[in-house]
């Protein structure tokens, strides 16, 4: 595994990066932080080829069509990366939507675009509810109440689930719960992959030592 | 009982793994059993000037307050189900499709939310509404299977009859897929 995983890491680092942060995100219960310079790296990136595939001229030479087509195909996948990297936080926010309305710290997490879009999706889902529901109840139950814990609908993230965490630096001796009464640590070599708590894995993420599977 | 007609709200949606008709009738019960329910708690707690102190007067408030919560925390989480799975049904363009199945209120917030994710592809410049699957090859074998008429591809047009066979470019016919105009052969 780790052999494979080198490999890849030395062909097109960004691409590869980005995959992992594609990971990451579908893997974990929470928004991380947006990948501001990759994804624009990468969009640019995409355009200058697109540009060179543009120029290469039609030819019934089929080394030619063969090697335009791979590009085209190469492209389109690492289109498809960043396609699916930004619908997977939009899919998180709507999911999330109310419980990042309360907590506006996780929005740091956001880029502008996503962050605009939590406003405006906001403003779309309660004059939604108030259309269809709220505008018959009496003006005290209108609002939709964040204070008793019944309302709105909207999952909480899960800070303490397992996730199956790669090793792709050394890491050193981790302790698995520190919630707990008795400590327990392991030690992580680079290449390893563990199972640990969301939240001893994330700072590992953050810094790129290892990423979830 | 109390807060039958929002449990059977729930129900109705969690027994579909699709999306079943907007069920107005029991959101209007819903609506009605909670006013009827808050002007029971107000005239009980003017009754009593605001005073709980009696188990029994502040028991039968909490139980009318916890009521009122439930059914509303049922019907919420019944409108935004319904929110995810007409999202996730794919094709936003072909809503009138479910037009038998959705409230006004749904359509404009599905009008509204098909605007709001293309203006956030217009402010990230990439498409996010395309390519929902990982890209297997250029070219794809499909059958058509409504007519769509002569659309344009980088090598010129090409007219689309219903039930002919084409081997095209993805990119060219991605969003007639998505519409269900054309279907993949593998």
């Amino acid at each position: 595994m780790e052999e494979s995983y080198e490999t890849k890491e030395d062909i097109n680092d960004d691409v590869w990066r980005l995959r992992k942060w594609l990971v990451n995100e579908k893997c974990c219960n929470d928004i991380l932080p947006y990948q501001e310079e990759l994804v624009t790296g990468l969009a640019d990136l995409c355009q200058f080829q697109q540009s060179l595939v543009e120029q290469m001229t039609e030819s019934d030479d089929f080394a030619l069509v063969l090697v335009k087509n791979l590009k085209e195909l190469e492209l389109e996948r690492i289109r498809y990366l960043l396609k699916e990297y930004l619908r997977t936080r939009l899919r998180k926010i709507e999911s999330w939507l109310f419980y990042l309305w309360r907590d506006k710290e996780k929005w740091s997490l956001l880029s502008s675009s996503e962050t605009e879009y939590t406003k405006q999706l906001h403003q779309l889902i309660t004059s939604h509810f108030e259309r269809s529901f709220l505008s018959g109840l009496p003006e005290k139950l209108r609002t939709i109440d964040e204070r008793d814990g019944d309302n709105p609908p909207g999952n909480l993230d899960d800070m303490d689930e397992f996730v199956f965490l790669y090793a792709a630096k050394e890491i050193g001796n981790v302790t698995t719960d520190p919630s707990s009464q008795v400590t327990s640590t392991i030690h992580i070599r680079k290449g390893e992959v563990v199972c640990l708590r969301y939240s001893v894995a994330k700072q590992y993420l953050l810094d790129e030592s290892a990423f979830l599977l | 009982m109390y807060g039958d007609h929002a449990t059977a709200l729930v129900h109705h949606l969690y027994k579909s793994s699709t999306l079943p008709p907007y069920n107005e009738d029991l959101v209007r019960q819903v609506v009605q059993e909670i006013n009827e329910l808050y002007i029971r708690l107000v005239q009980l707690l003017e009754s009593v000037n605001n005073d709980l102190a009696d188990p029994k007067i502040g028991g039968t408030a909490i139980f009318f307050h916890r009521v009122i919560l439930r059914n509303k925390r049922c019907v919420l989480a019944y409108l935004l189900e319904r929110f995810y799975r007409l999202r996730d049904s794919g094709n936003l363009s072909s809503v009138d499709q479910l037009d038998e199945h959705t409230s006004a209120s749904e359509k404009q917030l599905l009008a509204d939310y098909e605007q709001l994710v293309a203006t956030y592809s217009d402010n990230v410049q990439i498409d996010v509404s395309s390519s929902l699957y990982p890209p297997q090859a250029l070219f794809l074998q499909v059958k058509v299977a409504k007519d769509c008429g002569t659309i344009m591809t980088e090598n010129g047009p090409v007219h689309l009859r219903k039930d002919t066979l084409h081997y095209m470019k993805r990119t060219d016919i991605e969003l007639l897929i998505q519409q269900g105009y054309l279907l993949p052969i593998s």
